[in-house]
């Protein structure tokens, strides 16, 4: 699997495929996060697209006003991300119920107006434009790294992809991850057994936020352009629907989602708007059969296929 | 005389304009079977809510091993050494039996999210020994065929095993245990006594709430009855099942009526 990912660029040549590989990877990027608080912690976070945003807008920011190198606004970038979901994490996540999704929601929406109307910052409706690619890296004996071509784009997504994945599944497997786990299935039970939950949720939440904010950086030097639509709060649904139809709560869920779904998308391109019908019947059909997506339908159908075998 | 585990003064807890615990005083010594009774809404899961913490205190002070722990979070009075189990089992239900003894321990656990995404060996360290208790508590609390079941998928007195078990698991000192053997067969019952008087016998100290008289009375040291959130009676099982106070507020004035004319 490793390998086909490492070889893709060099079998599929074509420009607009390659575009599309690297838009998957970071979508794959936001929905493994966006998965940490919703499918580990089970907080449905509603502002997910929110912090996409302003990790794509503080990084192209510091690059474009500061003149800072992308390899710096980029941690920076991701920082200002978690430090802002830390802040929004300590009065929202106290609520219980639906309110967490509800005030998440809010925010998203009050965040994408405040964007999209801060013309001296944010460009406003315009937008930014013009944004460079990610510095090239130097490489001993007078060669670079540059990554003006897609598949170098491709490469650098595949690299975080790669961390993203290696950070979440360490800390899910963990025993913190455990007591996140915790908090997801009973609250008042995670605590009667010493499970601080507020602090658990608030760790999750900003972890979640930086890697939402890596993504949405990522999208910003690799598209050169940022629009106000790229924090617009229905982004936030886009992602969700994403981990849901991939498979709520597992590993695999949301890089099968962030795959799948933008794939099909581009292929149902000729539809237009009727596309959205489809994939609302898809998420309808998904969440009646497939509570834990597809994930959750293949390993089903693999016990039932084990039972059978070992019944007869 | 032994020493006092956990001691209540004047506890007070007020629901809007019902008082649902009123002026109610008790202590419980380690190593002992206390149990407390009383018809329903007499205020004894209140009680436990006000001890654990779940619930705010009206008035009054809670103190354990002479520590004042009034006001504090549940997750912080967990850690003090105080379990409980809830009334309607609860557990995760999605996790396997093991997983649940694995979260049970995070009162003695240390593993820091930083330190477990860089993975050092302190924190693998810390899961193996996790591990190797959550085995020993399944072997204890009498599942340990059953490892590897979602604990949502067992049957009802499994699942209250698996319920005290996963109170057990943070090392406590003191376990409330919320009608433990509420809702299971015959059969059940038994095992499940067998493991509170076993919870008992490796040095816990156990506070329970029990409907089953014929429980009550067999394993506890000492009983406190409420009614109305008071205090009606406290003492050995003979003293509290011969007060005249606990017959009427169970039975009726009626039935001490009738007692008292034979």
């Amino acid at each position: 699997m490793i390998g086909f990912l490492l070889v893709a660029p060099l079998i599929i040549t074509g420009k607009y495929p390659q575009h599309i590989m690297v838009m998957c990877g970071i979508w794959v990027i936001a929905s493994l996060a966006l998965n940490l608080i919703l499918g580990y912690t089970g907080q449905l976070n509603l502002a997910h697209g929110t912090f996409f945003g302003i990790g794509a807008y503080a990084t192209a920011l510091l690059v474009q006003k500061i003149g800072l190198s992308f390899w710096v606004a980029l941690p920076l970038g991701c920082a200002l991300t978690a430090f802002l979901g830390f802040l929004t994490g300590l009065p929202t996540l106290r609520t219980k119920g639906h309110y967490f999704p509800i005030t998440t929601m809010c925010l998203g929406i009050a965040i994408y107006y405040l964007i999209a109307r801060w013309d001296d910052l944010t460009g406003g409706a315009r937008g930014l434009f013009g944004l460079p690619r990610p510095d090239p890296i130097p490489l001993p004996f007078g060669s670079v790294i540059s990554f003006e071509s897609t598949p170098a784009c491709y490469y650098l997504v595949l690299f975080f992809v790669l961390v993203t994945i290696l950070v979440k599944s360490r800390l899910v497997k963990s025993l913190a991850g455990k007591r996140l786990i915790a908090i997801r299935g009973n609250e008042d039970l995670a605590q009667s057994v010493g499970i601080d939950t507020m602090q658990g949720k608030i760790v999750s939440f900003t972890i979640s936020t930086l890697f939402a904010g890596l993504a949405g950086g990522l999208f910003s030097a690799y598209m050169g352009t940022l629009m106000a639509e790229q924090a617009h709060y229905l982004l936030s649904f886009e992602m969700l629907i994403y981990v849901m139809i991939g498979g709520i709560g597992t590993m695999a869920g949301p890089i099968i989602g962030g795959i799948f779904l933008p794939i099909l998308g581009e292929i149902l391109q000729p539809l237009a708007g009727f596309r959205l019908i489809l994939f609302g019947l898809l998420l309808i059909l998904i969440i009646r059969y497939l509570p834990f997506g597809i994930v959750g339908g293949l390993r089903a159908a693999g016990m039932h296929f084990r039972q059978r075998s070992g019944a007869e | 005389m032994s020493e006092i585990l956990l001691q209540a003064k004047g506890l007070k807890k007020d629901f809007g304009g019902l008082r649902a615990i009123d002026d109610l005083s008790f202590q419980i010594n380690r190593g002992m079977i206390f149990s407390v009774i009383g018809p329903n809404g007499s205020g004894k899961t209140t009680m436990f809510n006000l001890v654990t913490g779940f619930l705010p205190v009206t008035e009054g002070e809670i103190y354990f091993k002479g520590e004042r722990i009034t006001g504090l979070k549940p997750f912080q009075i967990s850690r003090k050494g105080i379990a409980r189990t809830f009334q309607l089992t609860t557990l995760f239900e999605r996790n396997t039996v093991l997983d649940n003894l694995i979260i049970g321990q995070r009162a003695t656990r240390e593993s820091g999210v930083l330190s477990s995404i860089c993975g050092l060996h302190r924190v693998k360290l810390e899961e193996k020994k996790a591990l190797e208790k959550a085995h020993e508590l399944a072997e204890f609390i009498g599942l340990s065929r059953q490892k590897m079941v979602p604990a949502g998928a067992l049957p009802q007195g499994a699942q209250k095993q698996l319920s005290i078990g996963l109170a057990l698991a943070s090392a406590p000192e003191l376990m409330l245990l919320d009608e433990p053997v509420g809702g299971v067969n015959l059969e059940e019952i038994d095992a499940l006594i067998e493991l509170i008087t076993r919870i008992r016998k490796s040095g816990v100290t156990i506070c329970l709430i029990e409907h089953k008289m014929s429980v009550v009375m067999n394993i506890s040291d000492r009983i406190l009855a409420l009614n109305y959130g008071e205090k009606v009676a406290e003492g050995t099982p003979e003293e509290v099942c011969r007060d005249e106070k606990v017959i009427k507020s169970y039975l009726g004035d009626k039935y001490v009526a009738a007692r008292g004319s034979n």
